[in-house]
């Protein structure tokens, strides 16, 4: 049986990183805000299965071949999206499927025993899609190799985000 | 490209994943606990300031690393930085020529006997290339009209036509401005009564900007003593000075070399020293100097007049040969009277301190030499003329400029070693002609047969004095503008060799064209180069060989 979060006591001397999904709490659904930091702190580390949630969703999301000297990271999920190739249910499920195994792959492939099972990947399930008419959702739950997870969910625009006036 | 990074996309990828991965080995150290594989701080900081940015810097510090010396920049001149290397260079008093302008004159030929203006900067093109008047010209129709050094007399062609000439500049620095005499040259804005133009002079001294590779060349003039001694010291005397830093390369002969002899002008025929031949290759080509000469009827034959001129010394100052001989009326492309005879002479005066030339072979092509040409004009009626009668004729000569510079220069008080005197001659020229075939197959696009043409003139121009042509040179340069399945057919290399006797000596090969070692009529390797037109360069292309898939 899988947990949702772990001990606090057990992340002491634990690989960190920065937060960048800021607003994760450990039990529920909560729309994540996607900042370093923010009015409210200077910015936030995280660690254990949120950090492996993290990693994940930066390889699920980032758009392949979008970073010039990576050209490896990243799927091709949101250019999917971008394309406007995804439209039904049917068609997220089926990308979401491929890009979560090439996520896996990439993930298990840059792990190392050193790490903490916390923080190393077992699995990615896609629990739920809710359409609306500009956007989509997806509720995905990570599970590490220790057997805590994460509950994601991923409001995704059809159109890209337009910033400024 | 220049020292600085422009953009993020001039970074090579494997530099920035190595300067990432650097930079978090050195955080790894300091702080074991940060995530470094896949993560914000991997995909944010250590990507954007470790790879990026350090790459980034990296790039920079490469670039001056192989510019800022000698080991570095010989290593590939092509990759140096132009800035970071002038400084190096300037440690050894080398410095990089400027590109400069080619230079010439335009002649216009009108219809009517009517005054002509030329605006200063008006325009006028030749292969895509562009050349300005100097300054504003007014053709005129007589000498007492002439009121500025700007104005031109209108000289009748004889044929109903009037020509005047005007100076004229490239647009563009670089030897690609440099033109045939007679090459037709377009206005851009319309001239009065206008029947043609063209180059009336040969355009030249226009010079690229010196490469890096250029620049290494000097490298050992430049940390040569400027003296009257040894070969470098030589040269970089010479090339030190303003007026002949663009000149290609000298072959010094001197005591012990077997084309020397005039140091053996004394009772018994040893060698005595004290005297130095300088064969000079001024510039890629030789200039073709145009000049009206006055020519006196000598025979009658049943082809036409015997015509006789004379060449003065100051006229093409170490001159190869008459190219051609024409009337004042006819095309600058027009052929040439035949040349029946070519006597040279030298014009030494004891006024001057000269060289110790004792005949006209030491003397040949030096600015001392003269020479009486004769030709036949087979136009020109003679039945009414008589013998002593004279005619003005259209001169082309052939010759390397600055030769008549250069040995003033040598001569100079200031200048020459006190122990020996110093003859500067132009190389002993050896007229090339190559021909070859292009075999392609035929799904083959065509190859740029201009540019080959040009890429083989500039490389052979600038051999030095290298003794010998290998075919496989003209192929490495050929090869450049090939594509798979294009090659080449053999090499047909054809070399007329002017002797300073006057005799010609034909050479040709396929494969080496030797220039043949014969000291006693000055011809070896060492006072001998190839020198080539892309008029000269035959080029055929040809569908064949290649196996066809049916």
């Amino acid at each position: 049986m899988s947990r949702t979060f772990g001990n606090p006591a057990d992340y002491s001397g634990r690989l960190f990183d920065l937060l960048a999904f800021r607003g994760a709490v450990p039990v529920g659904q909560t729309l994540l805000d996607q900042t370093l930091f923010g009015t409210d702190a200077s910015g936030e580390v995280c660690t254990g299965v949120q950090m492996l949630a993290q990693r994940w969703l930066l390889k699920f999301l980032t758009i392949s071949g979008s970073m010039t000297y990576l050209p490896d990271e990243g799927t091709d999920f949101i250019g999917q999206v971008r394309r406007g190739e995804l439209v039904t249910e049917s068609d997220i499920e089926g990308a979401f499927n491929i890009a979560a195994v090439e996520v896996r792959t990439a993930l298990l492939n840059e792990e190392t025993d050193a790490m903490n099972d916390e923080e190393r990947m077992d699995s990615a399930e896609l629990l739920q899609i809710t359409l609306a008419d500009d956007s989509f959702s997806l509720t995905v739950e990570i599970t590490s190799l220790a057997g805590t997870s994460r509950k994601v969910i991923l409001p995704i625009p059809y159109l890209p985000i337009k910033v400024g006036p | 490209m220049g020292l600085n990074v422009t953009s993020i996309d001039e970074l090579d990828p494997d530099l920035v994943a190595q300067t990432q991965d650097e930079f978090a080995q050195l955080v790894q150290e300091k702080y074991p606990e940060i995530l470094l594989i896949r993560g914000v701080y991997h995909d944010l900081v250590s990507y954007f300031a470790g790879g990026v940015c350090g790459g980034l810097n990296q790039t920079e510090i490469n670039r001056v690393l192989r510019s800022n010396s000698l080991k570095a920049i010989e290593e590939d001149p092509t990759l140096a930085e132009d800035d970071i290397v002038d400084r190096v260079m300037s440690n050894y008093r080398i410095m990089r020529e400027e590109g400069t302008n080619a230079i010439g004159e335009i002649t216009i030929v009108v219809s009517e006997d009517e005054p002509v203006i030329i605006h200063s900067g008006s325009i006028f093109t030749t292969n895509g290339i562009e050349y300005r008047s100097d300054d504003a010209y007014t053709a005129r129709q007589t000498d007492s009209e002439i009121l500025n050094p700007t104005d031109r007399i209108l000289e009748p062609q004889g044929d109903g036509t009037y020509s005047f000439s005007i100076d004229a500049t490239a647009v563009e620095e670089g030897s690609a401005g440099n033109l045939n005499r007679g090459t037709i040259m377009v206005p851009s804005t319309p001239i009065n009564n206008y029947v043609t133009s063209y180059a009336g002079t040969d355009f030249a001294l226009g010079t690229n900007t010196e490469t890096n590779a250029e620049l290494l060349e000097k490298l050992q003039l430049g940390i040569a003593a400027r003296v009257m001694q040894g070969r470098l010291n030589i040269k970089g005397l010479i090339k030190e000075q303003e007026q002949f830093a663009r000149t290609l390369d000298y072959s010094i002969i001197g005591y012990g070399n077997p084309e020397m002899e005039r140091d053996q002008h004394w009772i018994w025929p040893m060698s005595g020293g004290g005297r130095l031949d300088i064969y000079s290759r001024t510039a890629p080509l030789p200039n073709s100097i145009s000049m009206l000469k006055t020519a006196t009827l000598v025979d009658v034959t049943g082809e036409g007049g015997v015509w006789q001129f004379s060449i003065e010394r100051d006229d093409a100052p170490g001159f190869y040969e008459v190219e051609q001989v024409i009337l004042p009326s006819d095309a600058p492309d027009t052929g040439t009277f035949e040349i029946t005879a070519d006597i040279r002479g030298l014009d030494i005066r004891p006024e001057e301190f000269s060289p110790d030339l004792i005949n006209t072979v030491e003397g040949a092509y030096t600015k001392y030499q003269t020479a009486v040409i004769r030709f036949i004009d087979t136009v020109t009626d003679p039945a009414n003329l008589t013998i002593g009668d004279t005619q003005e004729y259209r001169v082309g000569i052939l010759a390397m400029p600055l030769i008549k510079e250069i040995q003033d220069f040598c001569l100079q008080a200031d200048t020459r070693n006190l122990a020996s005197d110093i003859a500067v001659k132009a190389a002993v020229p050896c007229f090339l002609t190559i021909n070859f075939d292009i075999r392609k197959a035929a799904e083959t696009v065509d190859p740029d047969v201009t540019s080959i043409k040009e890429a083989l003139v500039d490389r052979i121009n600038h051999l030095g004095f290298p003794g010998q042509l290998h075919a496989s040179l003209i192929a490495e340069v050929t090869h450049d503008y090939l594509e798979t399945r294009q090659n080449l057919s053999r090499i047909d290399m054809h070399g007329r060799i002017r002797r300073p006797n006057g005799t010609i000596e034909i050479i040709r090969a396929t494969d080496i064209l030797q220039i043949p070692d014969d000291p006693g009529n000055l011809v070896t390797g060492n006072t001998t180069e190839f020198i080539i037109d892309v008029d000269n360069i035959g080029i055929s292309i040809v569908i064949e060989g290649y196996a066809v898939e049916v």
